[in-house]
């Protein structure tokens, strides 16, 4: 009784919803508070309102219960007294419509905003969904009355009259043509000129509108439908239909991939087809000048009236942009799509041009300028261009007016660009022999801006082999040479690039030939003396083992290291001691080999860009650009001598990204951004990474044409590109001197996951694992959440409690491939397991790069096309006194960025094609199998499994569940996941650490359907009074399957079979640590080689005995190595099974615990003690298909206690000495009104929620009865997963993800 | 990848089987767990192309002695698919403008049908929240021919007015009634509608349904 007077005090609170955006509407405030309008913003069951001014939020509302907001009217006059504003708001979803006031209020003294939402009145549940309503003018009324009625365009084509003083439907109006709509809308301020457009599912538009019959009088007039227009045109269902602002004009959009436009009043009504979208268009809107369309393709396009296309805007990911909206007095564009994100645009009107523009206030004048110009000697040729021309080979910018230019002459010249638009060309040198000048490289002296003067370091590389090194001095009007030093660097037309390094300085410079060879030159000479020459000598000659030509070199003092990029994506680090720096120069006949490489880090891409920022004293980040579109990150730990992989960062919009700058933060205000510069086929595209935006776009017809640009403090608007073209130089800036307080494109909402969401966990953050007290302060407050989308994307998103709202959301890494994510899970519990090898190799003395090595925290994603991908959970990034260094800009950026949580993609698994032995092992089993059937069911598995083989390709991992195991007295961690394929088989796989390989385990027997949902469930025995086993546990296995059984397995002697035979066996000959996931073009190469190096390092291990590096994935693989052993084969017997996999059965299964699938399961720890015996007692929960929730109950006993200790190892060793008892505890046939698609329980709750939008908190009494507690209504439509988190005692998190994802607090 | 157009378990098994669409399966399931057709019921299809439910109808009415009818009704045009015999027949009608009183001559002695199943679906635009009313608005005209006007008193019905409005519908009492609904809030309203109508009414979600799919078929048996 008492029990239960507290349990009533817990209830729900529904917590914000990162989702699709449905609804977008401005409200206008007087152009004497707000030239700019605040946005009205639909997501989920919610209202956001936002200031466009500063992109914040203000205010959000719940507006709804699980019906999603699909419109938003404001009224257009309002009630004005005082400071105070008074609003009508009306907000339509499905069949529901509610009238608001919205108050603004302004605080004279401050300026501030606040706004208040008051429920005016609900209207009535309608008979059919409501498209669109209309405030409306009596007809008696005056202009300055508010309005009085409410027209509400409904799903059947009829229109209702909503009459809003005596709060009463007043009439309905039925269009004469009944049939069902994709859209409809209103037009008009009275009913005497309201026009209704409605699309239909034949698509066709009808215009239609209202007549009365009675007088004019609304309470005893007749009105009746009047049929005006059909419009016929759209192949495709109409989505969207927009009405002008004067009503002559409707623009509709359409399943066709088109958008039409029709003149109502004019004769010829057919107007003309905006074609340009791939694929569905979803929105629409019209101004004066401007038509905006949005679509599935995740594209924005901005039309003018005429019907050509002026801008795309493509910034949005997943399944497309829902709506935008375009405010043409303040030229504010408003996009919003399936990704949650919201995005504001300016489009800047400049009669009938429109760009896309980053100016922030509209009369501030434009900074956009255009510069073209020539070289200064080409005037003197007035013909054809010929071999003897001269023209350009290498641009750099060295600041935001200074050009260096190189020609074929072997000219330098200097280009300054002028603010009358003209440029300002100085030559600087000419190379003596004229060579032509093949690459060339700027490094800025220190403090250019302060003084003015010049101090510029240029190294050239010309056709002949001659480096010259050149150093520009002077001030910024006269420029000239102060140095000029050349001497023969390599064989003719070897010379192919010349690299300076940030980092060491203009005493060092690099040069490269087409091989791969790398050399240091050093000048040496007093910086302070007036002597015009210095002394030249080679350091020290390095040659990568690729023989590709290298494309970028960056190096780093602190850790004594220099990292090349080659053509072939390759990354090569070379030692650079101290002692090269400083010593004398050494022979040229010796090589420096490479210290350690990655191969194929880009696929066979190009490696663009490269820069190393130092981590902490023994670790480095190394950040790489590529050409196959990609941001590589590596982590370099110098004692140990290993590059790791870290992480991945895949750029969809930009084919090649030419590198990546952090920005500086620049107030409070801004946020701390990257970008990335790169080209899009034939445009060179600066991007935002942060925000995911586009900053700027410039078709300059590709990469390959000689090109630099520059970038200030904030790129948004401070950004230079210059590119030739037919000889032609073009730049383009763009520089805004001072601060603004605007940046467009803005970023107001959180950008999420852009398709249906499979699968989230918590991330369990333990604070005794390591985190110091602040970060456990911090862990406190917010959840970390991963998620898995369709679209194989894995996210980290961040939910700050005491701000009660989603903060971050950043993107982890894709599945290979983009295959869907069906199942993340989260491991962090390690469980010890005792070895009884006798010759444990001695591996205490190694230490492995792995952070944390007592206890790695390790997620688990699977996926379409048998994918399993594990990540590692790191601490997190502490760049400090971390620098970045641009070889473009030459900019030198301290960034100071603590992360808490973040993952390093560690291992990715996909499955082999399959090998002919396998078919024919499988087939006897089969056959075997089919012995116990009647010969048609036999007929038919035949035939089943002989088309199976075909398409292998439709199978995926619908379920994953793992746990980590660690062998006491090693160093091996092994991580074994049970992954459920949707071809009815179940697997047991293991990923050992650190060394990251996949092994198969063993198979579970196959059942008859495939497994939707596995959990697994340790539970430590009982330890006999005498023995001396202090670890044993019972490794269980519990599936739900598509017939409705669940099922258990026993995988407890497997695995710690496993365990002994991997640590019987020399791991460490397996290591590869050189793995990256694949992301599609130009990161499929390079893995062709790991095989020739495979067996380069097995001879050379032959050989010479010393460990190389095997790139295996595969167990056979594995069986070759170790056939390729006989010696070992022969001392280790327990080698030759291990790519073996063991068969297991099921030890329980529950028939018919469903109707249908079992599509959810959860175990948790019981608090009741079992009737008999001892030892720990567990409950399952399942949700299945049918609505229902089952509960069941397991322990596990333990023989009795009463044996000697020698028979109890004998017992241990030989048969098991325990059983599991299921006790079945029923459960509710309708917990849901619909499929339940996740649960979660532990000793007390249990928290369900299906597709009927619901999560319900069910009570666990101590028999395992379930009593439903509360429920509440969420915004999540299609609910796929559900996760809970208790945050103390009396707290709980509960995490739905489905279309988008929502927070539910349930507290006590 | 899952999704639309790849092809699977059912719909190999289907052309093995020899039906002419996957959802064969679906009528094989509610059969085998309710057993809605027995042999001499008289069955009425409604969005029946391409002909799959009418080929398993055709299997449950038994042998040819026993009698019958399936009459299938769609707004394209249906052939009758292979392995029906001649108890099998196909109108090519928009089911919403036929009247309901040439459905019910369809009928053996114009008493109406045993067995309505309405597999009616129009082109899904994905949009789910709409495609969902849609269905619904789709499983509502169903409901409405099956059990008509004066059955559903409890909810707001905007059947054409005229002399139609006070005829029963044309499902015999004691017939059962299959709708296909896409899953959301609106199809709960129908479970609501039906259970004070039916004797029994459940939900199912057969297995041979697509998982990208949130089709859900309300199995009302014992119409009161």
């Amino acid at each position: 009784m008492a029990e239960e007077n507290s349990r009533r005090k817990w209830n729900p609170h529904a917590g914000p919803y990162l989702g699709e955006v449905s609804s977008l509407a401005f409200l206008n405030l007087p152009q004497h508070v707000s030239s700019i309008p605040y946005l009205l913003a639909g997501s989920g069951s919610e209202i956001l309102l936002y200031d466009l001014s500063s992109g914040e939020l203000i205010r959000s509302f719940q507006v709804f219960e699980g019906v999603r907001v699909h419109g938003t009217v404001c009224s257009k006059s309002f009630v004005h007294s005082a400071e105070r504003y008074t609003y009508k708001l009306v907000i339509f979803g499905e069949k529901k419509v509610k009238i608001f006031s919205l108050i603004v209020e302004l605080a004279s003294s401050s300026g501030e905003i606040s706004v208040n939402l008051e429920n005016f009145e609900s209207l009535p549940r309608l008979s059919n969904w409501v498209f669109d309503v209309c405030f409306l003018q009596d007809s008696t009324g005056s202009l300055e009355e508010e309005d009085k009625l409410l027209a509400i365009g409904c799903s059947d084509n009829s229109l209702s009259i909503w009459d809003v003083k005596e709060s009463r439907m007043a009439f309905e109006i039925q269009s004469p043509e009944r049939c069902l709509l994709y859209t409809m809308r209103l037009w008009g301020d009275s009913i005497s000129t309201l026009r209704i457009a409605s699309g239909t599912i034949f698509n066709e538009i009808i215009v239609w509108r209202a007549v009365g019959l009675d007088g004019d009088n609304v309470d005893h007039g007749h009105y009746s439908a009047s049929h005006m227009l059909r419009l016929t045109g759209h192949e495709g269902s109409i989505f969207r239909i927009v009405w002008s602002l004067d009503g002559s004009k409707i623009v509709s959009v359409s399943d066709d991939r088109s958008a039409r436009i029709w003149e109502i009043d004019s004769q010829e009504v057919v107007g003309p087809v905006l074609f340009g979208h791939s694929v569905r268009v979803w929105d629409c809107c019209i101004s004066d000048s401007l038509i905006v369309t949005a679509g599935e393709d995740c594209t924005c396009r901005v039309w003018g009236v005429d019907g050509t296309q002026l801008e795309v805007i493509k910034e949005h990911i997943g399944r497309g942009i829902w709506r935008c909206l375009y405010d043409p007095n303040s030229s504010l564009l408003v996009t919003a799509g399936f990704d949650s994100a919201i995005k504001v645009h300016q489009l800047h009107n400049r009669g009938s041009e429109t760009s896309l523009d980053a100016v922030g206030v509209l009369n501030s004048p434009d900074k956009l300028e255009y510069f073209s110009t020539c070289l200064p000697n080409s005037t003197k040729h007035t013909g054809l261009t010929d071999s003897k021309s001269e023209y350009v080979r290498c641009l750099q910018f060295t600041q935001e007016d200074t050009i260096y230019v190189a020609t074929n002459h072997g000219c330098l010249y200097h280009a300054r660009l002028l603010s009358s638009g003209n440029v300002r060309w100085t030559e600087l040198v000419r190379i003596p022999e004229e060579g032509p000048i093949i690459t060339m490289d700027v490094m800025s002296g220190g403090k250019v801006r302060e003084s003015c003067a010049l101090d510029d370091w240029v190294a050239l590389g010309d056709g002949k082999g001659n480096m010259t090194i050149v150093r520009v001095i002077g001030d910024m009007y006269n420029p000239h040479a102060g140095l000029n030093q050349s001497w023969k660097a390599s064989p003719e037309r070897q010379l192919l690039g010349a690299f300076w390094c940030k980092s060491l300085g203009y005493r060092f410079v690099f040069s490269c030939n087409p091989r791969g060879l790398l050399k240091l030159w050093k000048l040496s000479g007093s910086l302070e003396s007036a002597a015009e020459t210095y002394d030249v000598s080679l350091l020290a000659e390095f040659s990568s083992g690729f023989g590709k030509r290298i494309m970028c070199v960056d190096a780093s003092v602190e850790d004594e290291v220099i990292l090349c990029g080659d053509l072939r994506g390759n990354i090569t680090l070379f030692p650079l001691t101290k002692d090269m720096l400083h010593g004398v120069s050494v022979s040229s006949e010796l090589k420096i080999p490479s210290l350690k490489y990655f191969k194929g880090a880009h696929g066979i891409s190009t490696v663009s860009s490269l820069s190393v920022a130092r981590l902490t004293s023994n670790k480095a980040e190394i950040c790489s650009t590529g050409a196959d579109g990609c941001i590589c990150y590596f982590e370099y730990d110098r004692e140990m001598q290993t590059l790791e992989f870290m992480g991945l960062k895949q750029l969809k919009e930009l084919n090649l990204v030419q590198s990546v700058c952090q920005g500086v933060q620049f107030s409070e205000d801004h946020p701390n951004n990257d970008y990335a510069a790169g080209f899009a086929s034939t445009d060179f595209i600066l991007w935002n990474l942060t925000a995911e935006t586009k900053v700027t776009q410039i078709s300059c017809g590709g990469w390959r044409r000689p090109h630099s640009f520059y970038l200030g403090e904030i790129p948004e608007w401070q950004n230079c590109f210059a590119y030739v073209k037919d000889d032609v130089i073009h730049i383009h800036r763009h520089w805004v001197g001072g601060q603004k307080t605007k940046v467009f494109p803005l970023n107001l909402h959180t950008q999420f996951h852009g398709r249906e969401l499979h699968s989230l966990c918590f991330i369990s953050t333990d604070t005794k694992a390591g985190f110091d007290s602040e970060e456990s302060k911090i862990s406190d407050r917010s959840s970390w959440i991963a998620t898995g989308c369709e679209d194989g994307s894995v996210r980290l998103s961040r939910y700050a409690s005491e701000f009660g709202n989603w903060s971050t959301s950043e993107l982890l890494g894709e599945h290979v491939g983009g295959s869907a994510v069906r199942s993340v899970c989260c491991v962090s519990n390690m469980h010890m397991m005792s070895s009884d090898v006798p010759n444990l190799p001695d591996m205490c003395d190694q230490d492995y790069a792995v952070d944390d090595c007592e206890s790695p925290r390790l997620l688990i994603s699977v996926g379409a096309k048998r994918v399993v991908t594990s990540w590692l959970l790191r601490n997190g990034r502490h760049k400090k006194k971390g620098e970045s260094c641009i070889s473009d800009n030459g900019h030198n950026r301290a960034s100071s960025e603590v992360s808490p949580v973040t993952f390093q993609w560690l291992a990715t698994d996909m499955p082999t094609k399959y090998r002919p032995c396998g078919k024919i092992e499988k087939s006897p089993k089969l056959e075997g199998v089919e012995e116990d059937t009647s010969a048609n069911v036999t007929k038919l598995g035949s035939n089943t499994y002989n088309e199976r083989e075909n398409y292998e390709d439709d199978w995926r991992y619908m379920a994953a569940t793992a746990f980590l195991v660690k062998c006491v007295g090693s160093r091996l961690t092994i991580c074994f996941i049970a992954v459920a394929c949707s071809d009815a088989t179940l697997t047991l796989r293991a990923l050992v650490l650190p060394h990251r390989l996949w092994f198969d385990v063993a198979s579970l027997v196959p059942l008859k359907s495939p497994v939707l949902s596995l959990q697994h469930a340790v539970v430590p025995l009982d330890p006999p009074h005498e023995g001396n086993t202090p670890y044993s546990d019972v490794y269980l296995l519990i599936s739900g399957a598509t017939d409705g059984s669940i099922g258990f397995w026993d995988v407890t002697k497997c695995v710690e079979a496993f365990v002994k035979q991997v640590s019987s066996i020399h791991i460490e000959k397996y290591i590869d640590c050189q793995l990256r996931p694949r992301t599609g073009r130009g990161s499929q190469g390079g893995r062709k080689w790991k095989l020739l190096g495979s067996k380069i390092s097995k001879r050379a291990q032959e050989n010479s005995n010393s460990v190389g590096e095997a790139a295996e994935e595969d167990p056979a693989s594995s069986l070759e190595l170790t056939n390729d052993h006989p010696q070992e084969n022969g001392k280790n017997e327990d080698a030759d099974s291990l790519p073996e996999t063991s068969e297991i059965k099921t030890s329980h299964v529950v028939k018919n615990a469903h109707q249908s699938g079992v599509n959810c399961l959860h175990v948790s720890r019981s608090n009741s003690s079992p009737s008999y015996g001892n030892g720990l007692m567990f409950n399952v929960i399942s949700g299945g298909d049918d609505q229902a929730l089952h509960c069941l109950s397991f322990n596990i006993l333990s023989s009795s206690n009463n044996r000697a200790t020698i028979s109890e190892i004998m017992d241990l060793n030989q048969t098991p000495s325990y059983r599991i008892m299921l006790t079945d505890r029923g459960g509710i046939a309708s917990a849901h009104s619909s499929a339940i698609k996740g649960v979660w329980m532990d000793t007390n709750w249990v928290f369900s929620t299906g597709l009927d939008q619901r999560v319900r908190c069910w009570f666990l009494e101590k028999d395992g009865k379930l009593i439903e507690h509360a429920h509440i209504v969420i915004s999540v439509p299609e609910p796929e997963a559900l996760d809970a988190k208790a945050i103390d005692e009396n707290r709980y998190q509960i995490a739905v993800a489905g279309r988008g994802i929502q927070m539910v607090e349930f507290s006590g | 990848m899952s999704g639309a157009g790849v092809p699977d378990f059912f719909y190999r098994e289907a052309q093995r089987l020899g039906y002419v669409a996957r959802s064969a399966f679906k009528l094989l399931q509610i059969q085998k767990q309710y057993k809605l057709i027995k042999p001499g019921s008289s069955v009425l299809d409604l969005g029946c192309a391409p002909g799959a439910w009418l080929q398993v109808a055709c299997q449950s009415l038994g042998p040819l002695r026993s009698g019958g009818i399936v009459v299938g009704m769609d707004i394209k045009k249906v052939k009758v698919p292979p392995q029906c015999d001649s108890r099998v027949q196909t109108i090519a009608a928009d089911v919403l403008n036929f009247p309901r009183q040439k459905i019910r001559e369809l009928s053996p002695q114009q008493l109406g049908f045993s067995v309505i199943l309405s597999d009616m679906c129009h082109s899904v635009s994905g949009i789910t929240t709409r495609d969902a009313a849609l269905s619904a608005e789709l499983g509502m005209r169903a409901l409405d021919l099956a059990v008509g006007q004066a059955a559903i008193s409890q909810s707001p019905n905007d059947d054409d007015g005229g002399p139609n409005e006070s005829r029963p519908g044309v499902l015999r009492h004691g017939g059962h009634l299959v709708i296909k609904l896409l899953e959301s809030e609106d199809a709960q309203d129908f479970a609501r509608i039906c259970k004070p109508i039916f004797n029994k009414a459940s939900w199912l979600r057969p297995k041979a349904t697509r998982p990208s799919s949130r089709e859900i078929y309300l199995i009302c048996q014992g119409f009161r």
